[in-house]
């Protein structure tokens, strides 16, 4: 399972959050949509920095919606691919 | 049980084609008692309007000033303008006074009789006749605690529909009535007055015959509100402030993200945010337990005053699910609204990419606290 959390503080908010929102729930959909879990969260006090993004622990900042797919594959993918066979090894 | 809260408001049509209402309310809110003065001015247009005006303006006034009600009547004998036409210095009134204590003095003069009520029911409250410069006032003395409430109407409210939908007009029974249900289903005084104005226009098919006024008074223990606006300057007085909020009676709000956060902190709960999409301008609103509404700050706190300001009505407010909304709603039931301003300064709103008014936090709070007052409520404004 993997825990993605956007910001949407005001500061993000202005910077396009609910568009990183919507590519994430475009590319979860397409390729994960059970083993992601996609959430908001207020003021990550990162604000200057542009669009707040958080894999499990793992922070991102200055996140466009453009560089959603790329964070998926790098990030997310390999993730659930340990996930997946951990599950198979147990 | 404590002091009762007194909400006042009006509604008017004027006679079609005229620029004037021949109406006037003045409502004068002291310390000790409400005031409330509607007359009706003889005729139409300017003249009615100049009597109607001057009646009002007279009685609260002499009555703010401890007068009596006798002494009232003569003044209105001895200085109202005279009209020409009918050699007659004339124009009805209802006077209504309640007292913090919840006692009511209530004179009519050639008005229709005032509607009282409680949830939905209306009351029979007996009047007495006093004759004064031969003038035949009935009076009243009667009380009213929490949930009751009272309309004073023109005849023109009453005639709605004359000669149309129906053969007499609307009537005070059948007006009797609606208030009685419309009051029953609605919590505000601006809603019972609207709806009853709204009704009375289509009954004139919008062409009113007679200028038409509404005044409803409804009476309630107040409604709280805190509201907790960015995080304060000091991080030490942050438990201070949430205690604040925590502590005090009725609604709480915290509106910031970060501000939000700290609340959470404090109280040890999780904090979630609603993704749903409602309107793509206004930013999500957060979930914590123990708290009624969390949203994000200097946005939704505009968008919120954008809506009051723009007159927006609590059943449109109700309606909707923003964040914006959800707070404009929660801002219009509440009758006596705390606001904690914490004066931390958030770095990302000096960014260039913020527009500056939103960088205004104190302008934004001091509107919502102008328009908020406009509409009778009390606002307190704290600063850390």
């Amino acid at each position: 399972m993997v825990t993605i959390q956007v910001c949407v503080g005001s500061s993000c908010f202005l910077r396009g959050a609910p568009d990183v929102i919507k590519a994430f729930e475009t590319i979860i959909e397409k390729h994960a949509p059970r083993q992601v879990e996609l959430k908001g969260t207020f003021c990550q006090e990162l604000c200057t920095k542009g669009v707040t993004v958080r894999i499990n622990e793992k922070v991102f900042t200055a996140v466009a919606p453009e560089d959603v797919p790329g964070l998926f594959r790098e990030q997310v993918m390999p993730i659930l691919r340990g996930d997946a066979r951990a599950d198979t090894g147990g | 049980m404590g002091r009762l809260h007194v909400e006042v408001e009006k509604c008017q049509l004027n006679k079609h084609g005229e620029e004037l209402c021949g109406d006037s309310v003045e409502v004068e809110a002291g310390p000790d008692s409400t005031i409330v003065v509607l007359s009706d001015g003889l005729g139409s247009g300017v003249k009615a309007n100049i009597l109607s005006s001057l009646t009002v303006r007279m009685a609260v006034t002499m009555l703010k000033g401890g007068l009596k009600l006798e002494e009232v009547v003569d003044t209105f004998v001895h200085t109202l303008p005279v009209c020409e036409k009918r050699q007659l210095a004339y124009s009805t009134f209802s006077i209504l006074q309640i007292f913090n204590d919840g006692n009511v003095y209530l004179a009519e003069y050639d008005s229709p009789p005032a509607f009282i009520g409680r949830g939905s029911h209306l009351r029979t409250v007996p009047r007495s006749e006093r004759i004064m410069d031969e003038r035949v006032i009935r009076e009243a003395f009667f009380s009213v605690g929490d949930g009751d409430w009272i309309v004073l109407a023109s005849d023109g409210v009453l005639h709605a529909g004359i000669g149309g939908i129906w053969n007499i007009g609307w009537g005070w029974d059948r007006v009797g009535d609606y208030i009685s249900s419309t009051a029953a289903r609605t919590m505000l005084a601006s809603e019972l007055a609207e709806e009853i104005a709204e009704v009375t226009g289509k009954l004139y098919a919008y062409k009113p015959g007679d200028d038409a006024t509404v005044v409803a008074v409804r009476v309630r223990h107040p409604r709280y509100l805190t509201m907790l606006v960015g995080p304060p300057v000091n991080p030490e007085d942050d438990r201070e402030v949430v205690d604040k909020l925590l502590g005090a009676p009725g609604k709480k709000v915290a509106c910031g993200g970060t501000t939000g956060n700290i609340v959470a902190r404090i109280l040890e709960r999780p904090m979630t945010v609603d993704l749903t999409p409602h309107d793509k301008r206004i930013p999500p609103i957060g979930k914590l337990e123990g708290i009624d509404l969390v949203t994000e700050g200097m946005l939704t706190l505009s968008y919120t005053l954008e809506k009051l300001e723009s007159g927006m009505k609590l059943r449109d407010a109700a309606m909707k699910r923003d964040g914006a909304s959800l707070l404009a709603s929660l801002l219009l039931e509440a009758d006596c609204l705390h606001i904690i301003v914490g004066r931390a300064i958030n770095p990302a709103h000096q960014s260039p990419d913020v527009p500056r008014s939103l960088a205004l936090k104190h302008k934004i709070v001091d509107g919502l606290a102008q328009v908020l007052r406009s509409m009778g409520k009390t606002v307190k404004v704290e600063y850390y």
